[in-house]
């Protein structure tokens, strides 16, 4: 916990979370926009 | 996990080209109402987590999923300056074509079916029925409007996620790599 807390003070300045969240949003926007569909019956995304 | 593949891509690509300073481009994205793409995501989990079945039993979550093409397509609009939303939302517009012609799914047929399903048969996969936790419908092909646009293109095995994909498919995954390259403006908004 200790070195989780360690690991968020060094990276978790707000341009990190920024830039993890304008990943999020394109992920968003790959599985929204996007309609491939997978094998055994797993669907797409 | 494919087209969410191609943000990893992208992210390696821009990361070879500018290398710790990728992070400062992609904070630096003009992207707006960035909230509208996971309300999109959203809207469409109630039908990504449905099993196969009858269209039926999915009316509600079909037409969630046909408002969240509404809510990228505001997404898009918003953010239309951006080269990379521009090929993106291309990629959007062939999709949603595809499937509001074909009933409100994307279409998929048996033969591509049995390709991302090794060992399955077309007569297995019953047409006009939804294919499960995905946006597809199992249309034959001589019944689907728009073919090209269609689930028709295949990564087969030994690829370690079988797929089939669409032209639209495409566009969105270039799209997204184009933007994870850094911020590029056409026009004024």
């Amino acid at each position: 916990m200790n070195k989780l807390n360690q690991l968020w003070l060094r990276y978790g300045t707000p341009s990190n979370l920024k830039v993890l969240y304008v990943l999020l949003a394109l992920v968003a926007l790959a599985v929204a926009g996007g309609a491939p569909s997978g094998g055994s019956g797993v669907g797409g995304g | 996990m494919i087209l969410a593949l191609s943000v990893a891509v992208g992210f390696v690509v821009g990361w070879a080209r500018y290398r710790g300073r990728i992070f400062g481009r992609i904070a630096a994205l003009p992207l707006r109402s960035t909230w509208l793409a996971l309300l999109a995501v959203a809207l469409q989990l109630p039908l990504l987590r449905a099993p196969a079945g009858s269209v039926e039993r999915i009316r509600v979550q079909q037409v969630l999923f046909l408002l969240s093409h509404l809510v990228l397509l505001i997404f898009v609009w918003r953010n239309r300056r951006l080269t990379g939303i521009q090929i993106l939302g291309l990629g959007v517009m062939c999709n949603l074509l595809v499937i509001a012609v074909n009933g409100g799914f994307m279409p998929i047929a048996p033969q591509t079916l049995t390709r991302i399903n090794p060992g399955s048969l077309p007569s297995q996969w019953l047409a006009g029925l939804y294919y499960g936790y995905s946006k597809d419908i199992i249309l034959l092909r001589e019944q689907t409007r728009f073919e090209m646009l269609s689930d028709m293109w295949v990564i087969p095995p030994p690829f370690p996620w079988p797929t089939a994909f669409s032209l639209g498919d495409v566009l969105i995954a270039l799209g997204i790599m184009v933007l994870l390259q850094g911020s590029a403006v056409t026009g004024r908004s």
